[in-house]
């Protein structure tokens, strides 16, 4: 088992801005989540498990962290260790929310859980406010393949 | 019953409106929508109670949203300071207690009592009172002015620019918006998004 210190870092909004645009033929899932958020947490592991089904395509996944950060050492750094080791996490601690928010969708109010597909082809964008059940990820998921 | 009839009036309106607008609720300019509901002293809170005050703060949230404590004690700062200048505070928990059991009416009184609110922190067990204005998490502020036609909304988002430190904030919506109204002005930055806890919906 390799160490999972590389699977996830800090970032910016400039880095969320390189996200937003994935290169062509590529499908990005950014799922916006954070530990004190009980419907995020209850819905990560079918992620995790999606991302599992989808690991030889085009899609990659992102595990964006919005946790305050005086608690990324003692709280959620330890969940990352334990839930997400396999999984790319990135933590945006900028909390000046109403200057990005609509960066990633002017549509999305700011509630979380929330998920965006992003792609080179608008076609296959979307979003989804709100906790995934199965079946609704499924769905959700299934026409980028 | 008037009230009653007015109030689901109120809604069916909005409702309609909401059906062709991208984002639903109420947005500044709106004529803000009655309520009454329960208070966590027993008794019955009504927004036109309010109705001889220059304006409400209304804020949705609840008893145990981390964004939400993070700002209780800025609501009940906003409430001794605007409250003698005719704005009072109203907070509203609209969360389904039933999934979330630290979100009912007896950990309600209890938190109101902890904390010791300086308002009223009223019970929306229905939802429909966050549905028609459009509440999405907490917290989530209206600012309401008293006008000719009742209540309208003059600001609808976030209290300021950082949940995580009350001392780094560098703009505060609600304080701003509320200058502005006072001064007769029409609010410079009348929507603001934030990140939060959704509204914990009913299935």
């Amino acid at each position: 088992m390799k160490a999972s210190a590389q699977q996830y870092r800090k970032i910016e909004v400039a880095d969320l801005q390189e996200l937003l645009h994935p290169p062509i033929d590529s499908i990005y899932i950014l799922n916006f989540w954070a530990t004190w958020c009980a419907p995020c947490v209850a819905e990560l592991p079918l992620f995790v498990n999606a991302e599992m089904q989808f690991k030889d395509s085009k899609i990659r996944f992102f595990f964006i962290s919005l946790d305050f950060k005086k608690e990324y050492d003692t709280k959620v750094i330890p969940f990352l260790l334990k839930n997400l080791t396999n999984s790319h996490v990135l933590l945006l601690g900028d909390s000046n929310y109403n200057n990005w928010i609509n960066l990633v969708n002017p549509q999305w109010q700011g509630a979380i859980p929330a998920t965006f597909v992003v792609s080179a082809d608008t076609t296959k964008c979307k979003f989804y406010e709100g906790e995934f059940t199965e079946k609704k990820l499924f769905e959700f998921l299934l026409p980028l393949k | 019953m008037k009230k009653l009839i007015f109030l689901l009036l109120s809604f069916a309106i909005s409702l309609a409106v909401n059906a062709q607008g991208a984002t639903a609720g109420l947005k500044a300019g709106d004529t803000a929508i009655p309520f009454k509901l329960k208070n966590v002293d027993g008794n019955v809170v009504s927004l036109n109670d309010y109705a001889n005050l220059r304006g409400v703060i209304l804020v949705f949230t609840c008893n145990n949203c981390p964004f939400s404590l993070a700002y209780e004690d800025r609501i009940i700062a906003l409430n001794k300071k605007y409250d003698i200048m005719g704005f009072p505070v109203i907070a509203i928990n609209s969360s389904d207690s039933v999934a979330y059991p630290d979100e009912s009416y007896s950990k309600m009184v209890i938190r109101a009592s902890d904390k010791n609110f300086n308002f009223p922190y009223l019970l929306d067990d229905s939802q429909i009172i966050a549905k028609a204005y459009g509440a999405v998490r907490t917290p989530h502020v209206f600012l309401l002015q008293h006008s000719d036609i009742g209540f309208a909304v003059r600001y609808d988002g976030a209290i300021d620019d950082n949940s995580d430190d009350a001392d780094a904030v560098k703009i505060k919506y609600v304080e701003n918006a509320i200058t502005e109204v006072m001064r007769g002005k029409l609010v410079s930055q009348p929507f603001t998004k934030a990140i939060g806890c959704t509204i914990k919906w009913k299935k």
